[in-house]
């Protein structure tokens, strides 16, 4: 399990990190159980802060997908009923990533639907 | 004011240093033989790619240079050292502990090569000591802290704390203090490399850097194993190592550990790969020579130790 930060890009390294971690955890490729690195080793890795790190796995905790704890670390936790039930939550959380890297970008709603519509073509293509 | 004697001391200390230094700048600088990068892929089950291939050149030519520095240099100090009683001796154990030391050297300044570009990459598996070294290597280190402990704690019973058997103490402190710190030092080294190929070879290096880590540790430890014993066995005076037998089999045991961990066992690497796909190894001369200069470490400049 690989997780990749640009920092040049439009989306900040902080919900780069978040949002890829929750995909990971959502979709059940890190199975619940599964030990996160500690905040140290992540944040060398990706040469970031560990406060943005240890933000990640705070937030992560808030929306009930990880659990921290003394001496174990933080341990991936049983997905919420609320992300496996509700595709909309799901949807509208990337959703707000999207636009707002897309306003980062100073692209226009249209824009921003062409570039979505051009990218859901060539997955269905 | 001096005697011809002390001038021929002095003369001859003069030139064991220069000779020192000549003979520790020539191997620091030699360069890595392919067959060294080959014997490497093989025990950590290293596909060898253009990708990779700099990195590892560079990590293997740091080590390469400083451990043979440290030996040359450690063999000198033991060489200086026999002089105080006018008798001139290679010592083992200060080649050894030159090694050693040269080893530690190399395994802090390796953090230094690693120059990732902008974009970063991070594997979710946590770096644990029990991720890089198989069970055999920690029972064996285990069974020698145990040992080191025991006599330890006999000894200083037998004899009290006497300067000699503070002296090991200290010994023993150093060396499991420079173990753990490079151990961690290893283990901490950030990993951003976006290419999977260079995050393979960068697991490969710390997995040999921890096994050669311990495995001169526990070599290393034969002197106050040894030391200890002696004072517990002869708490009114201990006769020299050499005139008990024991001492001698405590020595090749410790050393043949140390030395099966670092160079001989299974890597934890190739018995993690085990279990899922081994991809197949590439000889360095695979690798297009520019790709792989044997000779130039990458990266940040390297100075060869001198």
């Amino acid at each position: 399990m690989i997780i990749d930060v640009d920092p040049s890009g439009a989306v900040p390294v902080y919900e780069q990190v978040r949002t890829q971690l929750a995909e990971m955890i959502v979709t059940a490729a890190l199975p619940q159980g599964f030990r996160l690195p500690t905040i140290r080793q992540l944040a060398a890795d990706l040469a970031l802060a560990p406060g943005t790190i240890a933000r990640v796995y705070r937030e992560l905790e808030a929306e009930g997908l990880v659990v921290s704890r003394v001496r174990h670390g933080t341990v991936v936790a049983a997905v919420p009923e609320r992300h496996l039930a509700d595709p909309t939550t799901a949807v509208a959380a990337a959703a707000r990533t999207y636009a707002g890297a897309s306003r980062r970008l100073n692209l226009s709603l249209d824009d921003a639907i062409a570039a979505l519509r051009e990218q859901w073509a060539q997955l269905s293509g | 004011m001096f005697g011809p004697g002390s001038l021929v001391l002095a003369a001859f200390v003069v030139l064991v240093g220069v000779l020192a230094v000549v003979v520790a700048t020539h191997v620091s600088r030699s360069p890595l033989k392919p067959g060294t990068v080959d014997r490497f892929a093989r025990r950590q089950r290293l596909t060898i790619t253009d990708a990779n291939a700099t990195h590892v050149v560079a990590a293997l030519l740091v080590t390469h240079r400083w451990r043979r520095a440290g030996l040359v240099w450690g063999l000198a100090m033991g060489v200086l050292w026999s002089l105080r009683s006018s008798a001139l001796t290679l010592h083992l154990i200060a080649g050894l502990l030159g090694w050693f030391a040269g080893a530690v050297i190399a395994e802090w300044r390796i953090g230094r090569l690693d120059t990732p570009g902008a974009r970063r990459a991070a594997t979710l598996e946590r770096r644990t000591v029990t991720r890089y070294l198989t069970v055999e290597a920690l029972a064996l280190a285990g069974i020698t802290a145990t040992a080191l402990v025991a006599l330890l704690l006999a000894s200083g019973a037998r004899t009290g704390t006497s300067g000699a058997w503070w002296g090991w103490v200290a010994y023993t402190g150093a060396l499991v203090v420079t173990c753990a710190l490079t151990a961690g030092a290893v283990m901490r080294r950030p990993s951003g490399f976006v290419d999977s190929d260079v995050r393979h070879a960068d697991d490969a290096l710390r997995t040999h850097a921890l096994g050669v880590l311990v495995g001169s540790a526990i070599a290393a430890s034969y002197p106050a194993l040894t030391g200890f014993a002696l004072l517990a066995a002869h708490p009114d005076g201990a006769p020299t190592s050499a005139t008990a037998p024991w001492a001698l089999l405590i020595m090749v045991a410790a050393l043949l550990s140390g030395v099966w961990v670092a160079v001989w066992a299974p890597s934890a690497r190739g018995r993690r790969l085990s279990t899922g796909t081994v991809e197949a190894t590439q000889p360095v001369h695979a690798v297009p020579a520019g790709r792989c200069d044997l000779s130039a470490p990458s990266g940040q400049s390297e100075p060869p130790p001198s």
